[in-house]
């Protein structure tokens, strides 16, 4: 076990929410452990190229912010928890301000701010294109320093030799430790470097882990994925909203994963289209404008209609023809035609971006073959899966008045007392889509809100994890270390590795719960996942190492991403309706009279179930109901176009003199 | 075609050891992979964790090797590439083994954890000897700054921690004092912040004693091998203005602070 004297709160996961709750914890003399898979700086799944928004801008205001943002949550946002994030935003970017990450500035050296996709106003705050990386980099430095510090104890008196945090890097969770009553008194992790494992004893424990990404084969390098919201559901947590699932339309196919390049070429004047003829073997400069069909901008709801756009197209037969194979791909063509702007401004606010494009991508050509900067050629994107909207169910305090109470244990409390949960392993706030440049704000907001309801629910509890018996922690240590050697000894019958699973995994997601789900694919998919479940049980282990083994933590993390997943199709075959993000063909509008709720799932004694209401330590019945009660919903978009399945021969259709169909250079820029 | 490209199936040369202890374990193996459209060394790692098998026929165990990100951004997969410092996930095969050839060796100057995978650890023990942190305060007014001195910090808060100037640098040794170019530009990039300019003093002054600028021989490999194209050099050259501006003038300073 891990020794401390302190009373320890632990913080899993070393991204935003993870570190910003560390700080918090820190901040209040709170004693912190801080348990990361990888090391701490480099626990972001993404860059967060977007930013953070905030209502700073002239004539905005948090009102309006929260209205933009639960327009583009289809009304299923927790507006309680939206409307308090936008009034936080502003105070929330002076803080990343003054922690020292680089926020671009106007000429008189105030905050420049960009207007994103959905947003009326510009109101996000940025850092180049890689905004979240950067408040990793600077919270990790603040980390640093709290170790240098001492802890105290309950009086105040310095504890020679605890420093007031402590990391845990490279070390992965495997169990949360509960005591007699189901509270949560700390964890049992794994360090993956010498394979020892060992019960933390904790106050409180924070998850801050990522969201759904081994289950939708977005970052299947990611060692730790989304196994604390895994390890969570196993102990009897409940999660909501996992069919929410955001797709990013803008996905450049690298050799070893797919590059998102973000809303932000899109912000910034690109457009998406494909050729009309399926078979067009020209170079995209040359097709001309009214043989191209233009996907769209991101427009109101962001990214999810653009990505459902490009699938529908592929579907109708269009695409981009690639012509050494003969096949028509998935793909579209991304303009990056903006010569009247600076070139020299659009590398500082897309330079990051590219980096890797640069470094691996076909550069795009001109027509006399020369590459050229990324800006001004067209790039081949398709879809890949963004984050997922849903999470752990975690609870919120209002006071009388409906503001937020940011002094309650309540805040982010999973349904097992004593367990926290922020950023993506946590349901976000935003419902069924969200503004890009919330979700940054919104991690870092709600790990420093997570952080001090774990703190209010340590001072105010009556136990602490100290007065529990060494036997609490024993059990489950030497569980999980049994567990972790029998994973690792563990002979298969020679059918496929856990990585062809991953891989199959993925695949299937893809296949069946992709921008446009129908029920009998989920209905198969489910059927795929409990069958490539089963296969886990029986795969060998292909390492036997007694260290860094990480063949043992991958497979312990895929059997997580396996329920996840399970949960997630559960969910979206259930959602009968389309709403933000998610989008059914046979049901395409929204549904507020059956619909205007919440899913709910858990891992039942027979495997994923949803529910519709359960208990919570905080209250005695929660439901799926959702509330409306700030701002009522207005009616949602109109069906989206249905797939018109054309013959393989059908001529292309000649179209029709259009509106440019994106206008975002005109959105822009009012913060030049 | 497949004879331009020299062939298409490229051989992969790893420096394999089981566990940093574990010095009689050292050996080299080859494994046999195929050179995919735009594959790296990245995709060759994968290819190899997915069926571990080494050219003379033996299954043998996954290479291990640090991977969060596969992008670019994190730099953990900083390793040797035929001897260089280099990324797998940004290292082409194409290029890096035009002739169907590419070995690889774990970086040399942190402790081994196991095969291609080290310990970068002291970069943040590095980080705290130097105090390069903010140190905030809980303030939440807003500040000024222009954008070239915005454009400034952004570039030397690029730094991914990849360690690549350490390997590069005649003067960084695993068990040395020098704590190396990277820790020296985040306690420039700190002191260039409003709020990091607090405690310029004490970060100065850790600058100023063992293993800090002085140790610095000007070899200027650094700045050549940082993937983030960080002019360390000049951040080596601002802290060492500043160190001797304080030695000179520090008794004037220290008396106010
Ligand atoms: S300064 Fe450059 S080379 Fe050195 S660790 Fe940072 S990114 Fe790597």
């Amino acid at each position: 076990m891990a020794r401390t004297r302190a009373r320890r709160v632990v913080v899993v996961g070393g991204g935003v929410a993870g570190l910003a709750a560390a700080l918090e914890l820190c901040r209040a003399g709170v004693p912190v452990d801080v348990l990361c898979a990888t090391s701490l700086r480099r626990s972001h799944v993404e860059g967060s190229p977007a930013g953070l928004n905030a209502a700073l801008g002239d004539g905005d205001s948090p009102r309006e912010h929260a209205a933009d943002a639960l327009r583009v949550g289809q009304y299923l946002a927790s507006q309680a928890r939206v409307l308090a994030l936008a009034l936080a935003a502003p105070e929330l970017v002076r803080v990343v301000e003054r922690l020292g990450v680089p926020l671009h500035r106007r000429a008189d050296g105030s905050l420049l701010l960009r207007r994103l996709p959905g947003s009326t106003k510009p109101r996000t705050a940025f850092a180049g294109a890689a905004t979240g990386l950067e408040l990793v980099h600077a919270l990790d430095a603040e980390l640093a320093r709290h170790e240098l510090e001492p802890a105290t104890d309950a009086r105040g008196a310095k504890l020679p030799g605890e420093p007031l945090a402590r990391r845990f890097e490279h070390w992965d969770l495997c169990e949360l430790v509960l005591d007699g009553d189901g509270a949560c008194v700390g964890c049992v992790a794994q360090d993956l470097h010498t394979m020892d494992v060992r019960a933390f004893r904790a106050e409180a424990v924070v998850l801050a882990e990522s969201g759904p990404s081994l289950a939708r084969g977005s970052a299947s390098g990611v060692p730790s994925a989304e196994h604390a919201l895994a390890v969570a559901l196993r102990a009897g947590a409940v999660a909501q909203n996992l069919e929410l699932q955001a797709f990013h339309a803008t996905a450049l196919r690298g050799p070893d994963r797919q590059h998102v390049l973000s809303e932000l070429t899109l912000a910034e004047g690109a457009r998406l289209w494909v050729p009309l003829d399926r078979k067009e073997r020209r170079a995209p400069e040359d097709v001309p404008e009214r043989e191209r069909e233009h996907l769209g901008s991101p427009g109101e709801l962001g990214m999810a209609a653009t990505a459902r756009a490009l699938v529908r197209a592929f579907a109708e037969g269009r695409g981009i023809f690639d012509p050494e194979r003969e096949v028509l791909e998935p793909l579209a063509w991304l303009d990056l035609e903006v010569h009247k702007r600076d070139a020299a401004e659009l590398e500082l606010r897309l330079g990051a971006s590219f980096e890797t494009y640069r470094a691996l991508g076909p550069r795009p050509r001109t027509r006399a073959g020369q590459e050229t900067l990324p800006y001004r050629g067209a790039l081949k994107v398709g879809v890949a899966p963004g984050r997922c909207l849903g999470g752990l169910w975690i609870d919120f305090a209002t006071r009388a008045d409906g503001a937020a109470d940011p002094a309650s244990p309540r805040n982010h409390a999973t349904t097992l007392a004593g367990l926290y949960a922020a950023g993506p392993v946590a349901c976000s706030p935003h419902g069924a889509g969200a503004l890009p440049g919330d979700e940054l704000v919104g991690d870092f907001f709600g790990g420093r809100l997570a952080a001090r309801a774990a703190a209010a629910y340590r001072a105010g509890s009556t136990r602490s994890a100290a007065d529990q018996p060494s036997s609490t922690f024993e059990a489950p240590e030497s569980a999980a270390r049994a567990a972790c050697e029998k994973l690792r000894e563990r002979e298969g019958d020679g059918e496929g590795s856990p990585y062809a699973i991953a891989d199959e995994l993925a695949q299937a997601m893809d296949a069946g719960c992709g921008p446009l789900c129908d029920d009998a694919e989920l209905a198969a998919l489910e059927a795929t996942l409990a069958a490539l479940a089963e296969r886990l049980e029986a795969t060998g282990c292909p390492d036997r190492a007694s260290r860094a083994n990480q063949a043992v933590p991958f497979m312990r993390h895929l059997g997580g991403a396996l329920d996840v997943a399970r949960l997630a199709a559960a969910g979206a075959r259930a959602r009968a309706e389309s709403r933000g993000v998610h989008y059914k063909p046979a049901t395409p509008t929204r549904d507020d009279a059956g619909w205007l709720r919440s899913t709910l799932g858990r891992l039942g004694a027979s495997g994923p179930e949803l529910v519709r209401a359960f208990a919570s330590p905080f209250a005695e019945r929660v439901t799926d109901a959702v509330d409306t009660s700030l701002v009522a919903p207005e009616p949602g978009p109109a069906a989206e176009p249905a797939v018109r399945v054309a013959a393989p021969d059908e001529a292309p259709r000649p179209a029709k003199k259009k509106k440019r169909a994106a206008k975002p250079a005109d959105e822009e820029p009012s913060d030049g | 075609m497949a004879e331009r490209r020299g062939s298409d199936k490229v051989r992969v040369r790893v420096l394999r050891q089981d566990a940093f202890d574990r010095k009689d374990t050292r050996r080299w193996e080859e494994f046999e992979v195929a050179r995919g459209e735009r594959a790296t060394v990245l995709s060759a790692l994968r290819a190899i964790q997915r069926a571990p098998r080494t050219v003379d026929g033996r299954a043998v165990a996954p290479v291990a090797w640090e991977t969060p990100c596969l992008e670019h951004a994190c730099g953990v997969c900083t390793m040797l590439v035929n001897g260089v410092v280099g990324q797998a996930c940004t290292s082409l095969l194409d290029v890096v083994a035009p002739k169907g050839r590419v070995s690889l060796a774990p970086l040399g100057k942190f402790p081994l954890v196991r095969d291609l995978w080290v310990d970068r650890q002291r970069m943040t023990d590095d980080v705290k000897r130097v105090r390069a942190f903010v140190g905030y305060d809980g303030a939440t007014d807003a500040l000024r700054e222009s954008p070239a001195a915005q454009a400034e910090r952004l570039l030397l808060a690029s730094c991914t921690s990849c360690g690549a100037c350490l390997e590069a640098c005649p003067q960084y040794h695993q068990n040395g004092a020098y704590v190396g170019a990277a820790a020296i530009n985040q306690a420039r990039l700190v002191g260039l912040h409003e709020g990091g300019a607090l405690d310029r003093g004490a970060r100065l002054d850790a600058l100023m004693g063992d293993g800090g600028i002085a140790s610095c021989g000007k070899a200027q490999n650094c700045v050549e091998v940082c993937p983030q194209g960080i002019p360390l050099t000049e951040s080596l050259g601002s802290v060492a203005r500043d160190t001797s501006k304080r030695l000179l003038f520090g008794w004037l300073l220290g008396a106010r602070r």
